[in-house]
């Protein structure tokens, strides 16, 4: 993860329109961002065009990351999500979960296909996560839910949500200290 | 303002995640000046999350790193674009050259042919002119015969009335003969002098015609001398014996000047 510093700058850079600072966001953030995108939409080729525009339009607004306190990262994921929700013009995040009642069990899968070679070393650490905990970090980074309203959508009480939730966070803490 | 309980209540995850409205948004970021365990909740939520996040990662195909490249550079492709473009524009130059150089010889050829009928059409109508005149003078002169046809008809008319009477005028003055003939038909009144040969008066004087009937001298109006020829037509006359005619003023008199009798018929 680069300091602070520097991803303002790289940003500042591609508001300038500067084109190999567009392609080092690229080279940087294409895997975190098209995942996203792949997760939600499952389909390879759909994938890829809502790629181009989230892509176009992050570097469009690249401008105003300069009053944000989150992280690039972050900001990233967020801008992201809602440049998938705005082109499919609905929640996919909703579908997914419809499907996923039925079958609890299955996580919000990471689409592993023949070629995709990134490795993530925080992988390993959602096969620790209990499938309750996993489901709800994905409700509140991919679905744009907040704490009550997944317990509302999975039926369990606010104080479960919380403790479970935080707990998973937890989790990924000791892996972003590297 | 209890901190725990402000990061239990879900906030820091929901400001990550871009949930909060502009008001809870601002007092976040506010409290987050003041409280160092904020901002150190605030850290590990955002860590935590991208973290979450990258697990998911996935690579895109290599093709997409071609189109984004493509998309936002202007690169090598864009330069062949120009020098295909130049090689156009030096075609067009060279359709355009001959473009001109073909209206030019339309606009000699047309010019030529504009001049050449221009004076052809000056030519017909300048006889188109002419005769149309001499249209016109021929129409003038027919007309002026038939005219002068129909009044020699009318005046044979009027001389071949069985009930005109025609007296002759004479008169003998230095070497002239004056005559004058008056032609009267008893019927309808109808007077008519035709003038031979009267000499010119002065200006202020006119020729006037009496009819005498018995000792009365009747008015039978004045003469005008034209260079007509023919009959002209005087007042109506319902009785005369004789004729005379006097010089009279201008305009003529009630009784005549006896003294000027230029001539008297018989």
């Amino acid at each position: 993860m680069q300091s602070r510093n520097s991803e303002s700058e790289l940003l500042v850079q591609i508001s300038q329109g500067e084109n190999q600072a567009i392609m080092k966001l690229y080279d940087e953030y294409s895997p975190l961002i098209y995942g996203i995108i792949i997760n939600l939409v499952r389909d390879r080729e759909k994938a890829e065009e809502i790629f181009l525009e989230t892509f176009n339009s992050i570097i469009s607004k690249s401008k105003s990351y300069k009053s944000e306190h989150n992280t690039l990262a972050i900001w990233l994921i967020n801008m992201t999500r809602q440049a998938v929700y705005s082109i499919t013009n609905q929640s996919q995040y909703s579908e997914y979960l419809k499907n996923s009642k039925s079958n609890p069990e299955q996580p919000f899968s990471v689409i592993k296909q023949a070629g995709d070679t990134y490795k993530s070393k925080h992988e390993a650490v959602l096969n620790e996560l209990e499938s309750g905990q996993r489901q709800m970090l994905e409700m509140i980074l991919f679905g744009n839910y907040s704490q009550s309203e997944i317990a509302v959508a999975l039926g369990v009480p606010l104080g479960t949500v919380k403790t479970r939730s935080r707990a998973a966070l937890l989790k990924f803490r000791d892996g972003g200290k590297s | 303002m209890n901190v725990n309980e402000y990061i239990e209540s879900g906030v820091v995850e929901m400001y990550v995640a871009g949930l909060l409205g502009p008001e809870e948004r601002k007092e976040f970021e506010q409290r987050l000046l003041m409280y160092p365990e904020l901002s150190r909740e605030l850290n590990m939520v955002q860590s935590s999350l991208s973290n979450f996040a990258q697990a998911h990662s996935v690579n895109p195909a290599p093709a997409l790193r071609q189109r984004v490249a493509d998309k936002f550079n202007t690169g090598d492709s864009g330069t062949t674009d120009k020098h295909n473009r130049t090689g156009e524009k030096a075609d067009h130059s060279l359709t355009y050259k001959y473009m001109i150089a073909a209206s030019l010889a339309a606009l000699v050829i047309s010019t030529f042919a504009s001049w050449f009928f221009y004076t052809r059409w000056e030519e017909a109508e300048n006889r188109y002119t002419s005769i149309l005149g001499d249209k016109n003078q021929l129409e003038q002169n027919y007309n002026l015969i038939k005219f002068d046809h129909q009044r020699i008809l009318s005046d044979l008319l009027i001389m071949r009335d069985l009930n005109t009477t025609v007296y002759p005028l004479r008169h003998h003055e230095a070497g002239m003969t004056y005559k004058v003939r008056v032609y009267w038909n008893k019927d309808s009144g109808e007077t008519y002098v035709d003038v031979i040969m009267l000499p010119d008066l002065h200006n202020e004087e006119q020729y006037q015609l009496w009819a005498i009937s018995g000792d009365e001298y009747i008015d039978a109006g004045v003469m005008n001398l034209s260079a007509d020829y023919g009959l002209t037509r005087m007042k109506d006359i319902s009785s005369a014996g004789a004729w005379a005619i006097t010089v009279e003023s201008k305009g003529g008199s009630k009784t005549p000047n006896l003294n000027k009798v230029v001539m008297r018929s018989n």
